[in-house]
């Protein structure tokens, strides 16, 4: 199942079982047993599904509310006389970053070139459109735009949160913060959980062990992420030697303790039970996003 | 990382290209040196208590260690910098772009849990996440 077929099925809830049984055959290797449960011989979790992924925005209707989001901010801030906000659709919303790093891993040969970076620093610094931040609006633009120390501009009311403000109910009225953001709490759940299952603390200490033989000594990996010798080059300074040997023994030990497929196998039971005990309100969600699509729809004339 | 380098220093940092080029990270300093502490426009602001209230701060690039970015507050006339630090302190965040996610992570480097902050959205209490007080760098995704 592909990441974006799966994202589609958020609104064919008939088929939410099987996505939660079903996982990317594409991102295992082997399988072995250990306890009750099959946990898969992970490399990488990109392609993985979880559970409550099904109940979140596809990248494409992200887009859509993005979009019309846009549309109601151009009309709004074009009242004020600002008109440099032109309706322009989102097309695409790209990934986060890598999955992976949520479980702090980097493939090893990226590991043993950049460190705990992973990636060239241009890369990790994601926005591709970094400019001076001089070139700012004026402070009465952005006081329409966010609301701020604004309450009349040339005689003419400013919506509560400014434009913005306005943009955002514009396609989430209907919607409390609370449910707006549900999934995403639920996913907080489980991740701890996810941190306390025997399995994972197993795991933990046999990376540990790993770890010691490579002659580096660390409880868990993030200690070894957040190590302070790291800090120079994270505001800086050179890449050093012993950071990426650190970081490549860190990624092999992992690979050896399948910290992958235990951390991943123990986040998606997590969540399986999540989904099990929060199945009306995580309905009430689905249907609210079906209303904010709707309306999205309305304002981009479609 | 926050802004390119000003023109002032392009000459130096041509000269320093050849020693620099040896490094793989040659990221400036993550402080967020472009912070002004007015949250606006295409910025994302996370905040130390809830509701969007209390001390916050302000980044419109990514940055990969809130530990060296101070919080600010209004004193009633100016935005003034605080001498506490954004790491492990935001409870709340919007974010005032409306093309690109802003991502808060809980460690350093974008490592751990991550909270994704869509264009245009707000979370008002990131306990209800469980990932309050946990916001340790931030990427974008456009």
């Amino acid at each position: 199942m592909t990441r974006n077929t799966r994202n589609r099925s958020m609104l064919a809830l008939g088929l939410i079982s099987a996505c939660m049984l079903s996982v990317s055959g594409a991102a295992y290797a082997t399988s072995a047993r250990t306890g009750t449960t099959d946990i898969p011989k992970l490399q990488t979790i990109e392609d993985t599904v979880y559970p409550l992924d099904a109940y979140k925005p596809s990248p494409e209707q992200v887009a859509e509310l993005t979009s019309a989001m846009r549309y109601s901010l151009s009309d709004c801030m074009s009242r004020f006389g600002f008109t440099n906000y032109p309706k322009q659709r989102v097309h695409t919303v790209t990934r986060p970053f890598p999955k992976d790093r949520q479980y702090l891993f980097i493939e090893p040969s990226k590991a043993a070139q950049y460190g705990y970076a992973g990636m060239p620093a241009s890369e990790l610094s994601g926005r591709p459109d970094a400019v001076d931040v001089k070139a700012k609006p004026s402070a009465d633009e952005q006081a329409v735009y966010t609301g701020r120390n604004q309450g009349l501009y040339r005689g003419v009311q400013v919506p509560a949160g400014g434009c913005l403000g306005q943009a955002r109910r514009s396609v989430l009225a209907g919607m409390s913060s609370d449910d707006e953001w549900f999934v995403t709490q639920l996913e907080g759940q489980a991740f701890q959980q996810g941190e306390a299952d025997a399995r994972v603390t197993d795991a933990t200490a046999r990376w540990s062990t790993c770890m010691a033989r490579a002659g580096h000594s660390y409880a868990n990996p993030e200690a070894a992420w957040e190590d302070s010798r790291w800090t120079a080059r994270r505001e800086g300074g050179p890449l050093t030697d012993v950071e990426k040997a650190v970081a490549e023994a860190d990624m092999k030990c992992k690979l050896e303790v399948n910290y992958l497929g235990v951390r991943y196998t123990a986040d998606k039971e997590a969540q399986e039970r999540l989904v099990a005990g929060n199945g009306a309100r995580l309905k009430k969600v689905t249907e609210a996003l079906r209303a904010q699509l709707r309306d999205a729809a309305k304002v981009l004339g479609d | 990382m926050r802004t390119p380098l000003k023109k002032a220093a392009t000459a130096m940092a041509l000269a320093a290209a050849a020693f620099t080029a040896q490094f793989v990270s040659a990221a400036p300093a993550s402080a967020h040196p472009g912070a002004d502490g007015y949250c606006g426009y295409r910025e994302v602001c996370v905040y130390r208590l809830a509701n969007y209230i209390d001390m916050w701060a302000d980044f419109f690039n990514a940055d990969n260690d809130f530990s060296d970015d101070n919080l600010w507050f209004w004193d009633g006339v100016t935005y003034v910098r605080g001498s506490e630090m954004a790491d492990n302190r935001a409870s709340s965040v919007q974010n005032f772009d409306t093309g690109c996610s802003a991502i808060l992570w809980q460690l350093k480097e974008a490592g751990g849990i991550n909270q994704v902050v869509y264009p245009s959205a707000a979370l008002p209490n990131l306990a209800n996440q469980g990932f309050d007080n946990k916001a340790s760098s931030l990427s974008w995704s456009c």
